[in-house]
C-alpha cells in the first residue's frame, strides 16, 4: 500500500495495518457510523436492495477468492449458494439449530460439499475447471430439485425468521443488522487470509501453477482449500438469503445467477477485496435504476413492461462486455487510480 | 429388443444433432482457441431467423434457410469484429466472460425480438417416417444425422488439405508463430466465427425442426458442450462421437430410468462429463498437453 507524503512506515506493526492513517480511520468510523443509521432513515424497498447487494457481497467476496486469486473460475457459486441456503433451512427447522450456529454451520457443510465437487479440479486446468464447476452447478440443483423429501423440490422450502432474546428479525430494518455484522466479520475474513501464506500461495498458482508446484507449493491442497473457503462465503451467504426471504426455491440459483456472480467481479476486479463490492453495487444499483425507468415509462408508454426482462438481459451483457473492451482490471482499478491521484494532488493531473 | 434398439436409433440420430452443434463449435476452438459460451444462443438465433423468415415473411423454406445461413454468416463476422477482436492476448478468463457477456446481448436480443413465441415450425419434410431395419426414424432424425455425417467429413478436408484451413490450425497452435509465417490472423479468426457461426445456424434449424422453437433450446446448447469436452476439444470426429454419446446416455438414461427419477436425462450427460474429466480430462480423442515450463 502506498502511502501520502511523509508518511513513513517504522514498525512491523505500521507496515502490516490495514487502516494505518488518520484520515483512513476518520473514512472507517464515519462509515460504519453512517451503514448502521441507514435503516432508521431509509425505506423499505431501498433497505431490501441493500439487503440483497451486501449478501450477494458475501457470495463474491468467496468466488472472488477462488476465481480472482486462485485463478479457477467456477460456474457454480450460485449452486453452492443454494446449498447454504437448503442446508441452513434444514437445520433450523428439522434438526432444531439456532439461527446463529446455522449460519456458521451451513458454511462449514457446503465448504465441505464443495471440497468433494472441486476435487475433479486438481487434475484439470482453465477451461475444463469452468465444465467441472458446470456440471457440479446441474447436479447439484438437480439433487435439490429431485430430493422432494428433503427440500421441497420445486414447490420450495420455508425458512423460519430468526430469534434472538424474544426479537423475531422479521423486518428488513431488523435483518439488515445480520446481513451487515456477517458482511463485515467476512469482509474480515476475506482481506486477512488473501495476505497470508495461503493467500500468496493461491496468487502463485493462478500466475503460473508448475512454477508454483516447483517452489514447493502443494497445489492440490491449495486448490482444495480455495475451494472450500470459496464455497464456505457462498454458505454464509445463502444461509443469510434462506432467512431473509423465508422461501427457497430452485429458481432463486440458477445457472444464470453463477454467471452474474462472476461478472460481478469481472466488473468490480479481480483479485481484489474491494472488487465485489464495487461489481455488485454497480451492476445491482443499474439494474435497479432500469426496473425504477421503466416502470415510470410504463405510464406513458403502453406493453413496455414485457421488455423488461429482454432490456434487463442486454443491458446486464453489455456492461459486461463493455468492461472487458475498456476496463478489463474493473472499478477497482479506476478506484485505485482515483487514489493515487488525489494522494499525489499538487503534483499529478 | 425393440425398447434398446428404438432408443439407440433415437441416441444416435439425437446425438448426431448435438453433434453438429458441437462441430461448429470445435471448429472455432480449433481456429481460435476460443471456448464460445455464447454457441448456444447463437444456434438459438438461427432457429429464430429461419423462423422469422420462413413463418412470419412467409418465405419457402427453400429460400429461408439459406438466407439463414448467409445472415449468421455476416453476424459471426460483426461478433468477432465488435467483441472478439479486441480480446486478443486477453487472459482466459476475460475471453470467456466475454463470450458469457455475449450470452446474455443475443438472449436479451432474442428475447426483445421474439418474446413470446413458442412454436414448431410448419412441416417442410416428408411426413412418413423412414424405415431403417424396421425401426421407423423420422426423416429429421435421418437429415441430421446425414448433414452432421457429411459435414464431419468435409471440414476433415477442410482442415487437412486446404491452406485456409491449414492457417486456422496454425492460429490455433500459436497466434504469433502463425503471423510471422505469412498467415493473416484476423482475417482466420473473423473467419473461423463466421463459418462456426453458420454451422450453429444449420444446427438450429435442425433442432428446432426436431424438438420445438423456444429460448429454452439454449439448454440443448450446453448439452453440446458436455459432447465437446467428451469428444475432446480438438477433434472434429470426437465431437461428433462426443455428440453421439451425449445423446444415447440421454435416451437410455431417460429409457431406463426415467421411471426411477424423472428428469434424469437433463442431468445424465452432465455426470457422464465429470466422470470424463476426473478419468480423461481432455476427451476421448483430444490432445493430451504436455507443459514446459
Amino acid at each position: 500500500m502506498r502511502l501520502p507524503c511523509g508518511t513513513f512506515n517504522e514498525t512491523y506493526d505500521q507496515d502490516m495495518a490495514i487502516v494505518r492513517t488518520k484520515l483512513q480511520w476518520v473514512l472507517l468510523i464515519l462509515g460504519l457510523f453512517v451503514s448502521l443509521l441507514l435503516p432508521l432513515f431509509a425505506g423499505d424497498h431501498v433497505l431490501s436492495v441493500i439487503i440483497i447487494i451486501m449478501i450477494y457481497v458475501i457470495a463474491s467476496l468467496g468466488l472472488n477468492i477462488l476465481t480472482g486469486y486462485c485463478g479457477q473460475i467456477s460456474a457454480a457459486q450460485a449452486a453452492f449458494v443454494a446449498t447454504g441456503a437448503y442446508t441452513s433451512a434444514i437445520l433450523v427447522t428439522k434438526v432444531g439449530l439456532p439461527f446463529w450456529l446455522a449460519v456458521p454451520s451451513a458454511g462449514i457443510i457446503t465448504g465441505l460439499i464443495g471440497l468433494v465437487l472441486g476435487g475433479p479440479s486438481l487434475r484439470i486446468k482453465g477451461l475444463y475447471v469452468i465444465m467441472a464447476t458446470l456440471a457440479a452447478q446441474f447436479i447439484i440443483m438437480f439433487v435439490i430439485t429431485r430430493w422432494k423429501s428433503f427440500t421441497g423440490g420445486t414447490i420450495g422450502y420455508a425458512a423460519p425468521a430468526p430469534m434472538l432474546w424474544g426479537i423475531t428479525f422479521n423486518t428488513n430494518r431488523s435483518y439488515y443488522y445480520i446481513v451487515f455484522v456477517s458482511l463485515l466479520v467476512m469482509t474480515f475474513i476475506a482481506r486477512n487470509l488473501v495476505r497470508t501464506q495461503v493467500g500468496r500461495a493461491f496468487v502463485a498458482i493462478r500466475d503460473d501453477d508448475l512454477a508454483a508446484e516447483v517452489m514447493g507449493i502443494n497445489v492440490a491442497r491449495y486448490k482444495l482449500i480455495a475451494f472450500f473457503v470459496s464455497c464456505a462465503f457462498a454458505g454464509v451467504a445463502g444461509s443469510l438469503w434462506a432467512h431473509w426471504i423465508r422461501f427457497i426455491d430452485p429458481q432463486q440459483f440458477t445457472l444464470a445467477h453463477s454467471v452474474r456472480f462472476l461478472a460481478y467481479i469481472i466488473v468490480g476486479g479481480l483479485g481484489t477485496t474491494v472488487g465485489p463490492f464495487f461489481g455488485v453495487f454497480f451492476i445491482e444499483l443499474l439494474m435497479e435504476g432500469l426496473s425504477v425507468s421503466f416502470s415510470t415509462l410504463a405510464s406513458y408508454v403502453t406493453g413496455v413492461t414485457s421488455y423488461l426482462f429482454a432490456s434487463k438481459e442486454f443491458l446486464f451483457g453489455l456492461i459486461v462486455v463493455l468492461f472487458l473492451i475498456f476496463e478489463p482490471r474493473g472499478l477497482a482499478h479506476r478506484w485505485a487510480l482515483f487514489k493515487a491521484a488525489y494522494r499525489l494532488h499538487p503534483f499529478t493531473r | 429388443m425393440t425398447v434398446l434398439a428404438t432408443l439407440t436409433i433415437t441416441g444416435i440420430t439425437v446425438g448426431s444433432v448435438y453433434g453438429l452443434i458441437a462441430l461448429g463449435f470445435v471448429l472455432l476452438y480449433k481456429s481460435t482457441g476460443v471456448f464460445n459460451f455464447a454457441y448456444g444462443q447463437i444456434v438459438v438465433l438461427g432457429a429464430f431467423i429461419c423462423y422469422a423468415l420462413a413463418v412470419q415473411a412467409g418465405l419457402s423454406f427453400l429460400l429461408a434457410i439459406p438466407l439463414t445461413l448467409l445472415l449468421s454468416f455476416f453476424l459471426g463476422f460483426v461478433i468477432e469484429r465488435l467483441f472478439m477482436r479486441p480480446m486478443i492476448g486477453q487472459p482466459l478468463l476475460g475471453i470467456i466472460m466475454m463470450t458469457i457477456g455475449l450470452v446474455s446481448l443475443l438472449r436479451g436480443i432474442i428475447l426483445a425480438g421474439w418474446p413470446t413465441v413458442q412454436d414448431i415450425y410448419p412441416a417442410y419434410l416428408p411426413e412418413a417416417p423412414l424405415s431403417i431395419g424396421g425401426i421407423l426414424v423420422p426423416q429429421v432424425n435421418f437429415w441430421a444425422f446425414v448433414v452432421a455425417s457429411v459435414l464431419v467429413a468435409a471440414f476433415a478436408v477442410f482442415f487437412r488439405f486446404t491452406k485456409v484451413g491449414m492457417a486456422m490450425r496454425a492460429t490455433a497452435e500459436d497466434e504469433q508463430v502463425a503471423q510471422t509465417v505469412g498467415v493473416n490472423v484476423e482475417r482466420i479468426f473473423g473467419l473461423s466465427w463466421a463459418i462456426s457461426s453458420t454451422v450453429a445456424a444449420l444446427a438450429g434449424i435442425l433442432l428446432a425442426t426436431l424438438l420445438f422453437l423456444s429460448i429454452n433450446l439454449e439448454a440443448i446448447g450446453l448439452f453440446s458442450l458436455s459432447a465437446v469436452v467428451v469428444g475432446g476439444l480438438e477433434s472434429l470426429l470426437g465431437a461428433v462421437i462426443g455428440g453421439v454419446i451425449i445423446g444415447l446416455v440421454e435416451q437410455f438414461s431417460e429409457g431406463y430410468l426415467g421411471d426411477l427419477v424423472p428428469g434424469i436425462k437433463m442431468v445424465a450427460p452432465y455426470v457422464v462429463l465429470l466422470l470424463i474429466l476426473i478419468i480423461r480430462p481432455y476427451g476421448l480423442f483430444g490432445y493430451k498437453r504436455i507443459e514446459r515450463i
